[in-house]
């Protein structure tokens, strides 16, 4: 599609960009004042600043187009993709609380805070390291899908849109810092919000509302035993022209050659569902067979909210640990945290069924290149002409605070970790802001080359980040609630994981000592490899330093096993009442 | 990737040599 833009189009445009810029100027002076300003906004913020950070941080511009693939795929069902961010439900109260009350700057930091000796300096070299690394690629991967969405709009080359818009968004991240980030997030937040429920509400009511949908799904069951018949009277050569594709989607079996096809009757395509059940949420495919089985979604409902007592078990948790410390109280962190999240999720529930509005007006796409690209089609497809200037501003809000929140999140890993703990201790704080602009400008450059050279290969490194968080899931809730767990087995879990991940991921399945696994398999498969390294590792290596551990445990006040540094802590005098100290 | 977390394990085991050098 080729979008033309109107004078009030891009007066909407410029508006907004200037607007953005123009909050990062106006916070100049507050993030210039210290590390603890340029990286946590001074610790100050109430729980609604950092909460619309944390939803507009988590929604980029491939969030629409992925929940849109889902979405299109399975219909309602597929919206449990999203719901492994209810994890934050349950941490908001256990997890938050006790990284909050660390004072923390960083995970990497807390690791010193939790464990104690070489280990502990070590697994926070690391983590501030590979930190670095994740936020440059995670900026490269984000900047290039817009680039992409520029390409579909307008027509430009890829790079334009990657390196414009990162650019723009480092204007105002290098001078306020985070204070920049959240300011800014928080417009961006609710000009977002506002324009996916409009453009949402608008396609609804294109498709005929709700009972349009209902009623066009109906039709589409009739439209679809229509075209098997056609397709199952077609003979070899007359199938060659349909796509494989689009055979799989009414049913055939696709590992078929083209003249056993030809010899389907029509009721040997198996329709995994109807059309009509596209409106139930709960249309599983099966226990564990088909595209959508019940056991994925048990999975995904485990990792969430167990992982909600741990810290580090999604990859999303390391942006909100700088929201969490950056909320002024305790109760703060805990709202930012469960407010920025729910409301992510009822903007899934109602993309969700904008989705299914795009599918009645468009069915049967089968190339996910073109699908996922449904709910800016919406927009631009149906949107009066002015409102299109409106519709591209909120993409770029959505865009910019997701930018923005990872080149301050990486600066702050490369300052505060790096520089200011290992390179240089006496380090000033105006050092230390400088230290933060340079590392965002090195963030920002190295997320071109991410962007740019790595985007043939950005599917295949998603995946082995994914692969590498399923080792580490249980070891990330270990630390937080298992007072015996040592930062020695906390750093051969994370060494045990990169080899079990590429053994059981490729080297064990290319020999065929494993056969093929579906992910979610292949996550119970490292959890259970991880365990077997790590948990011998902490039990021949000393516990921590028992001084170390009742500090840390008056402080952060960690939930679960802890009955050993409790007891020596309520000897010492620290916790005066038994039964107060467990109703904190 | 590697690099990066690499290099971040050695600037810490090298600084806490160095500090309990300095300590003793």
């Amino acid at each position: 599609m080729n979008v033309v833009f109107t004078f009030l189009d891009w007066f909407w445009v410029v508006m907004f960009l200037l607007l953005m810029i123009g909050s990062g100027i106006l916070f100049y002076r507050l993030g210039k004042r210290s590390e603890s300003d340029f990286f946590l906004a001074g610790r100050g913020l109430p729980w609604w600043l950092p909460a619309s950070s944390v939803y507009a941080t988590h929604t980029a511009t491939d969030t629409p187009m992925w929940i849109t693939g889902v979405s299109y795929k399975h219909g309602m069902a597929g919206i449990w993709y999203t719901f492994f961010s209810a994890w934050a439900a349950i941490s908001a109260f256990v997890s938050t609380r006790i990284f909050r009350r660390s004072l923390a700057y960083t995970q990497a930091e807390w690791n010193v805070v939790r464990f104690t000796g070489i280990g502990a300096e070590m697994l926070r070299g690391w983590m501030a390291g590979w930190q670095v690394f994740m936020n440059m690629f995670i900026l490269g991967w984000v900047g290039i899908a817009m680039g992409k969405v520029c390409e579909f709009l307008f027509g430009w080359e890829p790079w334009i849109g990657l390196i414009t818009f990162s650019a723009v968004c480092a204007i105002y991240v290098l001078a306020a810092g985070y204070w920049g980030v959240v300011m800014a997030d928080f417009q961006q937040g609710i000009i977002a919000f506002l324009i996916i429920m409009i453009v949402s509400i608008w396609g609804i009511v294109e498709a005929g509302g709700p009972s349009g949908i209902v009623e066009k799904l109906q039709n589409l069951d009739i439209q679809r035993e229509a075209r098997i018949e056609t397709l199952a009277a077609m003979d070899a050569n007359q199938l060659s022209s349909v796509s494989k594709q689009e055979l799989a989607f009414f049913g055939a079996d696709t590992t078929m050659t083209y003249q056993q096809i030809a010899t389907l009757e029509a009721t040997d395509f198996s329709m995994p569902r109807t059309e009509a059940s596209r409106t139930n949420p709960f249309a599983f495919t099966g226990w564990a067979t088909g595209d959508l089985p019940l056991a994925w979604c048990l999975t995904m409902i485990f990792i969430a909210i167990l992982g909600g007592f741990g810290m580090g078990t999604t990859i999303d948790w390391y942006a909100e640990a700088q929201r969490i410390q950056s909320a002024k109280t305790v109760r703060d962190a805990t709202y930012s945290i469960w407010w920025g999240t729910l409301v992510g999720l009822v903007r899934n529930s109602i993309w969700a069924v904008a989705i299914l509005a795009f599918y009645v007006l468009n069915p049967w796409v089968f190339d996910v290149g073109e699908y996922e690209m449904g709910w800016f089609r919406l927009g631009f497809d149906y949107l009066p002409a002015g409102m299109l200037g409106f519709f591209f501003a909120a993409i770029l809000a959505i865009h910019l605070s997701t930018i923005s929140s990872h080149l301050n999140l990486g600066a702050l890993y490369a300052t505060r970790d790096l520089f200011h703990h290992y390179a240089k201790p006496d380090a000033s704080e105006k050092e230390l802001v400088w230290v933060g602009r340079i590392s965002t400008l090195i963030l920002l450059v190295g997320s071109f080359f991410f962007g740019l050279m790595m985007e043939d290969i950005t599917s295949w490194l998603i995946f082995a980040i994914w692969i590498m968080a399923a080792g580490i899931w249980l070891p990330n809730i270990l630390q937080v609630i298992w007072w015996r767990f040592n930062s020695w087995g906390y750093l051969s879990a994370w060494m045990a994981n990169l080899a079990f991940s590429w053994l059981i991921v490729w080297i064990l399945p290319h020999y065929g000592v494993l056969p093929e696994l579906a992910d979610y398999q292949q996550f119970w498969l490292l959890m259970i490899f991880g365990a077997f390294v790590y948990i011998p590792v902490t039990f021949l290596t000393k516990p921590e330093d028992m001084d170390h551990l009742v500090k840390y445990y008056v402080q952060a006040r960690p939930v679960g096993f802890w009955g050993p540094v409790r007891k020596e802590a309520i000897r010492r005098g620290l916790i005066n009442d038994p039964n107060a100290a467990a109703t904190t | 990737a590697y690099g990066v977390s690499l290099l971040g394990m050695f600037l810490a085991a090298w600084r806490y040599k160095k500090n309990q050098k300095a300590k003793e």
